[in-house]
């Protein structure tokens, strides 16, 4: 039964994945990103990473999606044939992005000996992350802390329009 | 049978290979941008995969590969802040977020 489920989740995530590559309107393509969001953070659950599944939900479609979705506003004629785009635009693409697939899928496929196999054991996680954090990736935590400042700063600067009060 | 790496492995390749195609065939910045998403995604559900089964196949209880995916989330929370700006500022010029109207820059 619980298999059934991750097997319906895993299905569904590469459904909307398809959709948001193959959709023609950006806002029904961003719906579907939604969708592959939502998805992923429900196979985190299902490996053990609560913690991760939480902070998805909450960054990802709280926060990147309300972003795109602000984003959307600016496209003007939503619905116009201005953003249906070509079918025949798709071929090549598609056909290049197959080949790629098919060789990593072969490849996963040929060191199936190497990948390891085993029944998930799950565990908390979250009191070991916190402690991986301020102990072995305290510095890496500083840095993307850093990362994170002058990306925001950076983003308010390069918004601005450069009009003096 | 949920217990197989290779169902997560199928959907981080299916997330990366929609994601390329997402970010060649449109026109729009923010397709473009959703495409990015969609590659980081695929990045970390395969870290999630990975360090859960070996975690499970040699019995420890490490949680690298997760520190990874939430270095991946932040950064890119980051590149969708950054990226939103650079949008308002091209759209603020071009009146569009149409990519190929933005041809000032080519040799």
């Amino acid at each position: 039964m619980s298999d059934t489920i991750v097997y319906l989740i895993a299905g569904f995530a590469c459904l909307c994945a398809f959709l948001v590559a193959l959709l023609p309107n950006i806002l029904h393509a961003v719906i579907a990103l939604i969708g592959c969001l939502f998805t992923t953070a429900a196979l985190y659950a299902v490996l053990g990473a609560d913690l991760l599944a939480a902070l998805q939900v909450m960054v990802y479609v709280g926060g990147t999606i309300v972003v795109i979705i602000f984003a959307v506003m600016m496209t003007p004629d939503l619905y116009k044939n201005k953003f249906i785009e070509r079918a025949g635009k798709y071929f090549f693409p598609t056909l290049v992005c197959s080949i790629l697939g098919a060789c990593f899928w072969y490849i996963y496929m040929q060191s199936a000996s190497i990948l390891p196999k085993a029944e998930l054991v799950r565990f908390a996680i979250t009191k070991k992350m916190g402690l991986a954090l301020v102990g072995p990736y305290a510095l890496l935590f500083e840095y993307v802390s850093v990362v994170l400042l002058f990306g925001l700063l950076g983003a308010i600067v390069i918004a601005r329009t450069g009009e003096r009060r | 049978m949920a217990d197989n790496i290779y169902l997560y492995l199928f959907v981080g390749l299916v997330f990366f290979i929609c994601g390329l195609l997402t970010m060649v065939t449109r026109k729009n910045a923010i397709g473009m941008l959703m495409g990015v998403e969609l590659v980081l995604n695929a990045a970390g559900l395969n870290f999630v995969a990975f360090q859960s089964f070996m975690n499970s196949a040699n019995k420890e209880q490490l949680v690298d590969g997760y520190v990874f995916t939430l270095f991946i989330i932040i950064l890119a929370a980051i590149e969708a802040a950054v990226a939103f700006a650079i949008v308002i500022r091209y759209f603020a010029s071009r009146k569009t977020i149409d990519t190929h109207q933005g041809i000032e820059l080519r040799g």
